[in-house]
This record gives C-alpha cells, structure tokens and sequence, in this order.
C-alpha cells in the first residue's frame, strides 16, 4: 500500500537522542492522552522474566503477532527518520543493530561480527557477518555501514547528535568488504554501544539510493532483520512478514511468527481496550493508570521497567535570574516534590533523586534532590532579590522581594496546564510566575535556543550512560544547544572523558557518581520522577525472554517500553 | 439554465475568495521553516544555519512575494497539482497525501449523512404522527441530548456501550481489512457524527410534518381511506422535504467538522485527523488543500441542493 | 330533482343520525360544535345543511364522516350508515369505508390537492387501495372518470400536476378523486366557494349530474342558500349547533318558517356578485358556542323576538307542510310575527326619511 511520510515536530528531540542510543520525550505533559511524566514502583535495569510465567512447552511456528503502539513513525528510515521508542520498536523487526546490550548491560556484537579498538581507543576495527544480504538481495558490506554513517552525518536534523563526535574527514574508512575502521574524535571504551540503534540499524545501500529519488519509500524499509516489510497505511496498521532467508536464523534459532502488525493507537485506554478485547496480542504503555488494570486480568503478563527517562524540571542558566545558582536552589528548594507525586502519580512510580535508580550500580546514595524546603527558597530569595539585580536590559529580577520568572510548557493539555497551575502554588511564595504555553514546535525551538527560564522535561537514563554526554558537555553549548540548560563545568567535562576510560569498572561506578553529585550541584536540573514503560502481553504471547545474542549471551526480554519480536511464538 | 450559471460563477468566485483568505491567513500566522528544518530555522545567528534556512526557503519559493506565491500555488492547484508538504524533503506530494486520505473520509460522511437522513426521518414521521404524546415528548429530550453531547463524548459512549461492553462493534478501523470489516469498522465513527445531526434534522423535519399534517390535501388523503403510515409516507413526506434538504446541504460542513473527532477516537486516518495535525505544524499547503476540499464540496452539495429542490417540487422546475 | 318517490320513503335511510352531538374541550370550555342533530338521507337524495360560518355545519358533516381527531373530541350519539351503526368506530375501522363508501369533496381546490403529486396519481390512489386495480387499470379508470367530469384531454391532464390547472379544474379533479371509487354517499363541503362565479354553475350541474346518474347520496354543505336552492331535495338549517328548521327544498323556499331562514334567504348573493360578500345583512354574530344564549339560540339577533324566545328554548315543531319542521315561538307568517312586521317597516321608513 502506498503511503506518505509526515514528519511532525514533537519526535524532533526523540529523533537526536534515539541516535545516541536513548529516547527523551519532551517537556512535560505532551504526550496526549497518557499521563505523561508519571512512573512506578518494581524497577530495575532491564525487565526481567515475569516470575508468573508458566513452562511454556514446544515453541510453535507461525501466527501473526498484533502489537499496539504509543505512536505512529514518520518514516522508518535510519538515516531520517524521528525514530523514538514506537519507531525503535518497528525497527528492531526490520533491521539488525551492529551491537546490542545483553541483559547484563553488556555491549556485544550482532549483526557486526566483532569490534576491536586499537590501544587508546582511538579506532575501532569493525567486522562484518559474512554472507548477510538484505531483503532486496543487496549483500551486506562496509560500503552500507559507510554510507548510512554518512548520509545520517549529514542530515540537518539527525546529524545534529552525531556531528560533533566526529572528525569531518575520515570518520571512517574501508579496508576490505567485510572491514572498516571508526576513528571517532575521542576515545572511548564503550564506543560500540553507539551503534546499538538508530546508527547501528544498517540499511539496503540500494534502498538509501532508491530514497534519495523517492523519499516515500522511507514508508518501505529494507533492512537485513527477522521480518520484511510487507504493507503500510499510515496511522492505521504496518504489516512485516518473516524473513525465512535471515542470517540469525543459524546462530539464534528460528523466527517462529510469520508477520507482525504494528496498530499505533495513541489513546492508552483504547490500547488497553484492545488488549483486552484479543485485538492485540502485546502492547506498550507509559500511562501509570492503566497498570493496576493490566495486575487485575490474570491472563496478562506486565513488565514494568522505570531504568530509562527522568522527568525533571530543567532551567535555563544562561539567562537571568536563573543564571545565579542561589536562584536555581531557591525554585528546587521551593517545589513541592511530594505533593506532585501524590497529586499526579496514583501510586505508581517512585520520586527520582538523580539520574540512576537506586538499584544501578552508579546510583549515588548520597546525592537527595532537595525539596518541599519553602522557607528555605525564601531565604535564598531574599538574599538574592537584597542585591537588587537587574537584567542586562535594565528591567528588574526581582518583584516585591519575589523573583519573577516564566514557566514554559508546551501545548495545549489539559493536564499541563494543572500541573503547571500545581509548580505555580508551591512556588509562588518567591517567585512571580508567569505562564508561558507554547505550541509544540516553539516550545522545541526556545527550548533548542535557550529562550526560556524554566520547561518540564524527559530524558537521560541511556543503556551506556556514558552517552548522556550528549546532555552535559560544554561543546553542545550553541545556536542550537543539545546542552538544553547551558551549563558548563569543565570539571563535568573531565569526568565524562575518564568515564569513557576508566581503569576498572569500579572506578567507572565512582566516576559516575561523581557526575551525578556534579549535575546536582549544578542545579540546572529539579528531578521529580523516574519515568515507567509497562509492556503487556496476552497469555498467548510466548517466548519473549529467550532471545540470546549471536554469541549465547541472553538479551533482555524489551528495554523501556522497546520490544523484540525474533524469539516470539503464539500458542 | 441562466440561473445555474450564475450559481456556478459565483460558487467559483467564492472558491477564489476563500483560497485567498487562507492562504493569506496561513502565511501571515505561522512559520512553516520550523517544520521542514527543525529548531535551525530559528538559530539565526550560526552561519550554517542561515544557509540551510536560505536553501530551504528557495526550494519552498519562501522567498517570494506573497502574492506570486498565491499565483504560482493557484495555477498548480488547478491543474491538479496541490504542492508539496513543508517537511524536510518536500515529500509526499500533498495530492498523495489527500488521495489517499480522502476516500476515507469521504466514505465516513457519507456513511454518516446517510445514518443522519435514515434514521432522521422515520424518527421525524412518528413523532410528527404523535406530536404532544409522551413518546413524543421523550424523543424531543434525546434529540437535545444528542445535539447538546460534544461529538468526543457521544464517540466514548457508544465505543463503550457497543464494542467494549456489548462487543458487537470493533474498537478502532484497520486500514489494511477487507472492504466489508472496514465499512462495519465506520459503522461506529458514522453515528458518533450522524447522530447529533440526525437530532437536529428530525427538530426541522418534525414541526415541517407536523405543519403538513394540518394541510387540506392530508384532509383529503385520509377520506381516501388511506391508511396512515401511508399518508406519512406518501403524502405528508415530499412536501415538509424543503428546509431539510436545505439543512442537509449546509449541516455537511458540521459533520466533516465531527469527523476530525471521530477519526481520531476510531483511527481513522482520513483528513480530518491530517488537517488537525497539519494545522498544528504549520504545513500550510496540506491545510490549504483540505480547506479546498472541504469548501469545494460544500458550494457542491449545496448546489445539488438546489437542484433536489427541483426534483421534489414541481412548482420550482422550469 | 326532486324525485322522491313513495315507495322510498319505505326504506331505511342510507344515512342517519340521532341526537348526535360533537363538542370539543377548548381552553374556555367546552364549543358544542353539533348539539344535537337527528336527519337522515335517504339513498340517492341530497340534503343540503346551510348555516352561517360557525354554525356547526362542516363540523357536522366531519362528524357523519369520523373525520374528527378523536383528541379534545366529545362524540355522542348515533350515526347510522346503511343500518349499521358507525358511530363508535375508530379512523381505522372507518378506513374501508372511506374512498370506498363514503367521500368528501372539500372547499378549496387550491390547497386540497396534493402539490407534488401528479393528479392522475391522486385519483388512482384510492382505486388500488379498494380495489386492487394494477396501475394501469387504474390509469384508464380514472381517465374515464376525467372524462364523465369533463376534463379535457385526460391523458394529459393525468400526468400534470396540480398546479399546471386552472382551479375549476382542480375541483372537477376532486370530485373526480370522490367519485373513483364509486362511493354511496358524497360529503360536499362548500364546494364551489372558493371558485369564480362563472364556474360555481358548472360545478354543480357537474355533481348533480353525477349524483343521479350513479344514484349517490350527497350532504352538501353551504353557507348560500342559493346553491342548495336547485341541487338538493331536502334542506336543513344549522345554527349554533342545533337544526332549527327542515324541509324538502320546494316546501322551505315557498313556506319559511324561522325567522333565520327567512334572513338567509334575503341574503342569498347574486351570482354577478363577489362571492364574499356573505351574509353580511343578518346584523349580530353567530352564538358562542362555549356560553351559547339561553332560550332560543338566534333570539338576540331576532327582530321578531320577544321576552319568551330568550326565556324558553322552542321545541322543533311540524309545520302545516309534510316532512317540514322548524324551532321557532313566533314563526313567519303567525300573528305575532306580523305584528313585529309592521314596526319594523314603519321604523326603516323613518330612518329612510332622516336619511
């Protein structure tokens, strides 16, 4: 079925940080009809087994598998596409990542045969599979691997994230069919979790060629994965089929389902429905409502997992009053964290304090996000506003001993709107707010180019959390700025380059911490909750924990709402 | 035949108007960079970023003057060709993007006018038949419900009632079905929009019947030894038709309005959900194009209106 | 056409009603439309009931018919058709009878046809429904029947629409709707006022014609004396509900007896005159029919009246002449009556002379 590509920009965050690995939604309260920025209780690093599940016998061939997803993707093109954790989804079936995390948290080759690093890590030596073609016949080379890297690089929007991590020549170079070399600008140890999604989900050469005349073709993936595109009609249903000439077939057993249908279904309560009504086999939520439905129903099968996204509430410290530290703790200081998670929660969901939850291994037990302290804000106000500052224009920060400031969200929500109504209570004893909502794409844009004072917003939590460098570095300071809160310390900086060496993984855990006791001392950051992906599935859904790597190790049975279908069978 | 020329001139004329009108409103209110550039289109102080915004703004003929750009965009759209979408690549064409859209939509106003029509006149004929009865005066209070229930309310009802608790109905519409299952799939988003006009098409239609009802020629009719359905039918029917006709006419802009509702809560990916979605980012062209359509098939329909006049009274043809 | 023969006045009437009464609840109380109305037609005699506009003469004949809604309405006593009694029946019982048995012929042709029906399906209509005709066979029946009512070119005119016709022809269209299925017993409600006076004339000879030649009983109701004068065997006098004088037409024209009548009469329109020039001569107003008078119901517009006509109610009485009977105290031609006379003209004289 023929269709078209939109791209809308609310994906737009999603499409830079899917690139580096993990998925951000932005602001808070932007996501419709699910309750946005709510999270959960049982967390861990990646969702286990589900203890409930019974033996399952003989595993049976064939079946079409009906999952229903938060969203719908623009296109399902690596090299453009806003691909976020929906987009990721769809894109596990078709293409095969070069890497993948095992359920340890490891980084271990997967369409990529094997990656060595030179000495300093200053270039990666990676081998290709031999024998893998793609859907369309084109076998797999390096040219693939080379050309995808290039047309991403160069892609105004997704080259965004990749950019300044490369050399603008010579990023990478062939050697043979089957070998090429990164030399990416900096070195690091854990460089191939890199090419763990977006970037590692290697494409038909001939289909990126074919898409430089037909960019609607971006609607008809050609990858080398487990199932092959079949149909497509937008907003609707994307059907893939079994691939029976996959490579992996050899090395990790038979792919049992014979297609996939994707129903992207915005509203979670209809998704629920749906589940419930056997319209669909497996689903997606982050909508904290729905879960204790999905506990009630025996017959289903809930994972929760809260390891990836924080939603916290980000300032902006390049601009006055918000650029004085005092302030910045004033607004932590004078947030009702525990009023908001009782208010906005309904007791799932755990309140965040850093990046980590508490069961990760560089989890920082002595790092608290300070809170729920109103007299404290007011003394830090009252200092502040004693000096009488003013802004660069002349106009004063301070109001009747109260700092004015603008809280910015995108919309319109209902939902945003009361919490923005709820930040503004607990926050009106210092400080002067005035609302700013913005439709979605301005909302992106001022955040991009630091045209705010405060935002809701959702990110941080990457497999390799190295890769949150993207966030936090002084150099993603700009026109454009992935640094969102324009903070810079180049005693951050230094720690992110030692994270990416460390001597031991001991030392990498201390060094993490220590990253995490920067960020908070930065206070650019509120952190409020840990956000939850719940995936559901009907007891006809069989086999998702037994996915295994090419070289034995097991892999996670999905990661933050993104599922994985080659394992699969319906009985 | 002179008269219809003159209705089709100025059904043109008002076409031009409201072409210009939109596209004026469009490009005055909204910055479509953003949408085909992403947050570059506002960093105007990055030497790169200035030169991407000026490609792009060449490729979409941004650079033009306003009134050119109306120019060129008229002579294309009627030729067929409506633009392009203000994304990246300038991909899909927006007549694609209708094309395949459009049917769907389509098919759900129909379904909708024709529940709208079916169920509105029996309704009207038997309580025009009891009028000031209690079943009379019952169906008076669902009809206000009806037309007082916002369309995503009604849409929730009857998902509940029907596909969740009672199960007879599918919950959402599978582009990919088999003909028969989608048209049985529309049943649902159809009544969520047809309903409410149904309401108010049996209010006009009932005092219509009713004020028929005390004609001579009813009078008539019964001392035939007619009985009374047939009289309802038969007689009193064509004649109360006028205003309701009219009232059809003009009531299809309010269910395409219902449409983007029901598309949504079913999944319908017709243009009701694209406009909506289309408006929000500033893809002008796609806007433009539906607004067309939809403006189009109003002056259409209300001139078929004019002409069903012809059809059920005599007296007006010539 | 006074053809009453003897041996018929032997047979039961086709049509008869005893005391009947139709009153209608209105917000001011209860309107005795008919109170109290006994006659009878016999087959293939017309009674012509002549009234004032609200004297309860079109509501009679609906009433005969069963045409009233049944809502607000009192119905009481008895209707008789062929023997039978029909009084109590519901619209729906009375369905196959009419069109069939019994139909009306109504005062406007202008508002009585359907609009945006062709004509040739008005008529037909009936005709399938009672006689299970196919459409063609109704198709040429009623093409006959525009024939015997003299429409020209039929063929035509069937498939024209009513107002493609001139409105005389648009009642011979009516009547040919009545006549279709060849009914016992004709309603002609004022048939012929809302016509030009030119073609009042045709139209009567029209139905009369018909009348005979299908040995049909007609009830002709009008406010003109005039009319009935050389269409009907029998005339009864309505006003305020109740008959107040009956009599075989010859008999009422050379012998009244109700000073009403008599007024009538006077007030019969030329035919050279507008026909809505009513009966603009009789000075007052009809009866309310909610309060109506005590005694007898026309006294307070009677020039002959005295005190005992508003006291006393006066009994329907025989007159001298056979099958005639009025209510009056003091009708034409007593002493009383005389008396008032006399005053009376010499009053208008002197009225004449200060003019």
């Amino acid at each position: 079925m023929k269709t078209y590509k939109r791209r809308s920009g609310r994906v737009l965050g999603a499409t830079l940080a899917s690139l580096m690995v993990f998925a951000v939604a932005c602001g808070g309260g932007d996501d419709g009809g699910s309750s946005g920025e709510t999270d959960t209780t049982e967390g861990s690093g990646t969702s286990e087994a589900p203890s409930t599940e019974a033996p399952e016998g003989e595993p049976v061939v064939g079946g079409t598998l009906r999952v229903g997803l938060e969203a719908d993707v623009d296109g399902l093109n690596p090299t453009a596409s806003a691909l976020a954790i929906s987009g990721l989804t769809m894109a596990q079936a078709v293409f095969d990542p070069l890497f993948t995390f095992t359920a340890d948290g490891d980084v271990v080759p997967y369409l990529a045969e094997s990656i060595t690093p030179n000495a300093d890590f200053t270039e990666w030596t990676l081998k290709l599979r031999e024998g893998v073609t793609f859907h369309d016949g084109t076998p797999l080379t390096v040219d693939a691997v080379i050309k995808q890297f290039e047309i991403t690089r160069n892609d105004p929007l997704v080259g965004l994230a990749v950019r300044p991590y490369y050399p603008e020549t010579d990023a990478v170079a062939k050697i043979d069919d089957l070998t090429m070399v990164f030399k990416p600008l900096e070195p690091s140890q854990f460089f191939p979790s890199a090419l763990t999604a977006q970037l590692g989900y290697i494409a038909s050469p001939t289909w990126l060629d074919a898409l430089a005349a037909d960019p609607t073709l971006e609607q008809q993936p050609v990858g080398t994965g487990p199932f092959k595109f079949d149909s497509r009609t937008e907003d609707s249903v994307t059907k893939f089929v079994r691939n029976d000439d996959w490579w992996g077939t050899s090395v990790m057993g038979p792919v049992y389902l014979d297609a996939i249908e994707f129903y992207p279904v915005p509203d979670a309560d209809t998704r629920t429905e749906l589940l419930l009504n056997g319209d669909l086999d497996i689903l997606h939520t982050t909508d904290t409502n729905q879960f204790e439905t999905y506990r009630d129903d025996s017959s289903l099968t809930l994972s929760i997992d809260d390891s990836g996204e924080e939603y916290f509430l980000m300032i902006n410290t390049a601009k006055a009053p918000f650029d004085d530290v005092r302030v910045r703790k004033a607004l932590a200081l004078a947030t009702d964290r525990q009023g908001y998670f009782d208010l906005f929660n309904a007791g799932e969901g755990r309140l965040a304090d850093q990046m980590f939850i508490p069961e990760s291994p560089y989890y920082n037990p002595d790092v608290v996000q300070e809170g729920n302290d109103p007299e404290g804000a007011a003394a830090l106000v009252a200092e502040y506003c004693g000096e009488d500052p003013t802004a660069e224009d002349g106009t004063a920060l301070c109001t009747d001993g109260k700092v004015n400031m603008e809280y910015q969200w995108s919309g319109p929500s209902v939902l945003a709107t009361r919490i923005a109504d709820f930040y503004n209570e607990s926050w009106s004893g210092s400080f002067n707010v005035t609302f700013d909502e913005k439709n979605q794409q301005d909302h992106i844009q001022e955040t991009a180019l630091g045209i705010y004072n405060v935002v809701g917003w959702r990110q941080f939590g990457a497999e390799n959390p190295g890769d949150d460098r993207v966030w936090l570095e002084c150099r993603n300071i700009g026109g454009i700025s992935l640094n969102w809160p324009r903070y810079c310390s180049e005693e951050r900086d230094a720690l992110i380059k030692e994270i990416a060496n460390p001597a031991s993984p001991d030392e990498r855990a201390g060094l993490l911490q220590q990253l995490v006791q920067n960020i908070h001392d930065s206070y650019a950051y509120i952190f409020m909750t840990h956000s939850s992906w719940a995936v559901v599935n009907s007891s006809a859904v069989h086999g998702m924990c037994d996915r295994v790597s090419p070289g034995g190790d097991a892999l996670p049975c999905s990661t933050n709402g993104r599922m994985f279908f080659s394992s699969i069978w319906l009985s | 035949m002179r008269y219809y020329v003159q209705r089709v001139a100025l059904a043109i004329l008002l076409l031009l108007a409201v072409s210009m009108l939109t596209f004026g409103a469009l490009n005055v209110l909204g910055d479509p960079l953003f949408n085909i550039l992403g947050p570059v289109a506002g960093d105007v102080n990055n030497p790169d970023s200035i030169k991407m915004i000026e490609v792009a703004k060449r490729e979409f003929s941004l650079d033009r003057p306003l009134p050119v750009r109306y120019a060129i965009w008229l002579s294309d759209f009627v030729r067929g060709d409506f633009g392009v979408t203000f994304s990246s690549t300038g991909q899909p064409p927006v007549s694609g993007v209708i094309s395949e859209r459009l049917p769907r939509t389509v098919t759900l106003v129909a379904m909708a006018q024709f529940f709208a029509i079916f169920v509105s006149i029996p309704w009207a004929l038997i309580t025009a038949s009891r009028a000031g009865k209690v079943s009379d005066r019952i169906s008076t209070l669902n009809a206000f419900f009806l037309v007082a229930m916002p369309n995503f309310a009604l849409a929730v009802i009857l998902k509940y009632v029907f596909s969740i608790k009672l199960g007879w109905m599918p919950l959402t519409y599978v582009a990919d079905d088999p003909l028969r299952s989608r048209l049985f799939q529309m049943i649902l988003p159809a009544l969520t929009i047809g309903l409410p006009v149904a309401a108010v098409y049996q209010r006009l239609l009932r005092t219509d019947i009713i004020t028929t009802l005390q004609q001579d020629f009813i009078l008539l009719a019964r001392t035939k030894g007619l009985s009374r359905p047939r009289i309802l039918l038969l007689h009193a029917l064509r004649p109360s038709l006028f205003s309701f006709i009219t009232v059809v006419g003009l009531n299809t802009g309010a269910l395409i309005g219902g449409s983007i509702v029901s598309e949504t809560v079913f999944r319908i990916p017709g243009i009701g959900s694209t406009l909506v979605e289309s408006v929000l980012r500033n893809d002008f062209p796609v806007v433009l194009a539906i607004v067309m359509i939809v403006a189009s098939s109003f002056v259409v329909i209300n001139l078929l209106v004019d002409f069903a006049y012809t059809l059920i009274d005599p007296r007006v043809r010539r | 056409m006074s053809s009453a023969a003897p041996d018929r006045n032997e047979v039961e009437p086709l049509i008869e009603t005893v005391e009947l009464r139709t009153h209608f609840r209105t917000p001011r109380g209860i309107a005795r439309a008919v109170d109290g109305v006994t006659l009878q037609i016999r087959r293939g005699q017309s009674l012509g009931v002549v009234g004032e506009s609200g004297s309860g003469k079109t509501v009679l004949s609906r009433s005969i018919m069963g045409l009233l809604p049944r809502n607000g309405v009192i119905r009481e006593g008895s209707v008789r058709y062929g023997g039978e009694e029909i009084g109590n029946r519901t619209p729906k019982q009375m369905r196959s009878i009419w069109g069939r048995e019994m139909a009306m012929v109504f005062q406007d042709p202008m508002t009585s046809l359907n609009p945006v029906m062709k004509v040739g399906k008005q008529v037909t209509e009936s005709l399938r429904l009672h006689l299970g005709m196919s459409s063609s066979e109704a198709m040429a029946v009623a093409e006959k029947i525009f024939r015997d009512v003299r429409i020209p070119e039929p063929t035509r005119r069937l498939n024209q629409y009513p107002h493609e016709l001139s409105g005389g022809m648009r009642q011979r269209v009516m009547i040919a709707i009545a006549l279709a299925c060849g009914p016992n017993m004709l309603f002609a409600d004022e048939p012929t006022t809302a016509l030009d006076v030119t073609v009042q004339a045709q139209i009567l000879d029209l139905l009369s014609e018909q009348i005979r030649d299908r040995n049909m009983s007609m009830l002709l109701v009008t406010h003109n004396l005039g009319v009935v004068a050389g269409y009907t065997d029998e005339i009864a006098v309505m006003y305020g509900g109740k008959v107040v004088e009956r009599a075989p037409t010859k008999v009422l024209f050379s012998n009244v007896k109700m000073p009403y009548t008599e007024a009538l009469l006077q007030s019969i329109p030329r035919m050279n005159q507008p026909s809505h020039s009513r009966l603009a001569m009789i000075p007052g107003r009809p009866p309310d029919l909610v309060n109506p008078p005590t005694g007898c119901r026309f006294a307070p517009r009677c020039a002959y009246a005295r005190d005992v006509c508003v006291r006393e109610e006066p009994p329907l009485v025989q007159a001298e002449t056979p099958d005639h009977t009025f209510a009056c105290h003091f009708p034409v031609g007593s002493a009383e009556y005389h008396e008032r006379r006399v005053e009376l003209n010499r009053a208008s004289t002197t009225t004449a002379e200060v003019l």
